[in-house]
């Protein structure tokens, strides 16, 4: 089992960094090998983002924000589940390995759950090992 | 070809293309795209069965923009682009027309893209017998097969764009790939960068695809590109629903709904 993993989680600022906040606040300890950025709402996060995130050593990666209807800006997650889907289904063609993107919803009082999205993330990803399999493509030159 | 040639004379005789985009004979049986605004060249222009360019990636290119009056020979890939486009008012300021073939191949005129939609018909674009045997080949690899397949056709790409420069959906006028501040895709053809580029390709097309061909048509490499975009369609269709070409359908990424279902997000 490989025990030095990269997690980065890309989330919403007005639902699930407040949750983690709460999950911190609460003393509920979870696991360290997450790096958390912050970003207005689920519609910014672009999957350009994703991409470069496996590129530069992400093993896995966590995507989340409020629950649909809850959006700060109120359709951002509604544009955001659309991208994921077809997101998920173009990463699937060119084999990208899905297992180690989790999206989910996680509100501002969720803060056990949280706790629990990292903890089960971090523990599957560490199962795959790390994802060297993308990142060595960054040294093969192309034709 | 009478009947065509008498068609285009009279659009520009009278004025109402002061430009049209068809085709003509190149070399051997090939047919290639043609421009004419001179009455006097029109015995040049064909329209056969040969004929395969989507022609109308060109009305959204620069060099036209100063051309509101154009005449474009449509094929039913060339239909369904030209719908789209005017769906996401691409053709605002424009004065179309369109010379389709009906099905006994005599030129027929349709004046605007709202008329042209009325012509559309509903079957998909067929595929070759060819992709169709190695798309079914494609759908029974596991994961870590496909890897190793894009990886390997991937490593032949390089990176001419010409896949870009076909595709009447693409006309941005600046480009992500382009974009340098952040780089988002390497300039230089890697097998990361191309991974990239063709994952963004992708996402950029998602609901918009007409699924025309044009760019593995266009790929001096022979990449099995369709194979990207008809996976993407299917499974759109199989979770958001029929992907219809009209006027006013949104693409996919444009517009939601509150209930859209998926199985993933926890
Ligand atoms: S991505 Fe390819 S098949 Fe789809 S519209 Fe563009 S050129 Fe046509
Ligand atoms: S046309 Fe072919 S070689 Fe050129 S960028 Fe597209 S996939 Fe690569
Ligand atoms: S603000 Fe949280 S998803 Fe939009």
């Amino acid at each position: 089992m490989e025990n030095n993993i990269k997690v980065v989680a890309f989330v919403c600022n007005w639902c699930t960094y407040a949750g983690a906040d709460l999950t911190g606040t609460s003393r509920i300890k979870y696991s360290s090998d997450v790096k958390i950025v912050r970003f207005p709402c689920t519609g910014r996060i672009d999957f350009m983002l994703l991409m470069k995130a496996f590129a530069e050593g992400a093993d896995g990666i966590i995507v989340s924000g409020c629950h649909p209807n809850d959006c700060h800006y109120t359709s951002g997650n509604f544009h955001a589940r659309r991208r994921w889907i077809v997101f998920k289904s173009v990463l699937e063609t060119f084999g990208i390995d899905t297992r180690r993107i989790q999206f989910s919803w996680v509100s501002a009082a969720e803060g056990a759950k949280w706790a629990e999205i990292v903890n089960t993330t971090v523990e599957r990803i560490k199962e795959l090992g790390p994802y060297t399999e993308y990142r060595e493509l960054a040294g093969v030159e192309a034709p | 070809m009478k009947r065509l040639h008498q068609i285009v004379s009279e659009l520009l005789a009278s004025g109402k293309a002061k430009l049209v985009i068809g085709y003509e004979k190149g070399t051997g049986e090939k047919r290639r795209p043609a421009f004419i605004s001179d009455a006097n060249e029109v015995e040049r222009l064909v329209f056969d069965s040969q004929c395969s360019h989507n022609l109308s990636v060109y009305l959204t290119k620069p060099e036209y923009k100063h051309v509101t009056e154009i005449a474009v020979f449509a094929t039913p890939q060339t239909m369904r682009a030209v719908v789209r486009l005017a769906g996401e008012n691409q053709f605002q300021d424009k004065k179309l027309s369109f010379i389709v073939m009906d099905q006994d191949q005599n030129a027929l005129l349709i004046e605007g893209a709202e008329v042209l939609a009325n012509h559309l018909g509903k079957e998909k674009i067929a595929l070759s017998s060819a992709q169709e045997e190695l798309l079914a080949k494609f759908e029974a690899m596991s994961r870590e097969e496909r890897f190793a397949y894009w990886k390997e056709q991937l490593s032949n790409c390089v990176k001419c764009y010409a896949c870009r420069a076909a595709c009447p959906m693409c006309y941005c006028t600046r480009c992500t790939v382009e974009v340098n501040q952040p780089q988002w895709i390497s300039v230089p053809s890697s097998l990361q960068g191309n991974f990239e580029y063709h994952i963004m390709r992708a996402m950029h097309m998602a609901g918009r695809c007409v699924d025309c061909g044009s760019c593995e048509a266009a790929c001096p490499l022979g990449l099995p590109l369709n194979i990207i975009t008809r996976r993407m369609i299917k499974d759109i269709e199989a979770s958001l629903g029929p992907d219809i070409v009209s006027m006013d359908t949104k693409s996919v990424l444009n517009t939601f709904q509150p209930n859209d279902k998926e199985n993933f997000i926890r």
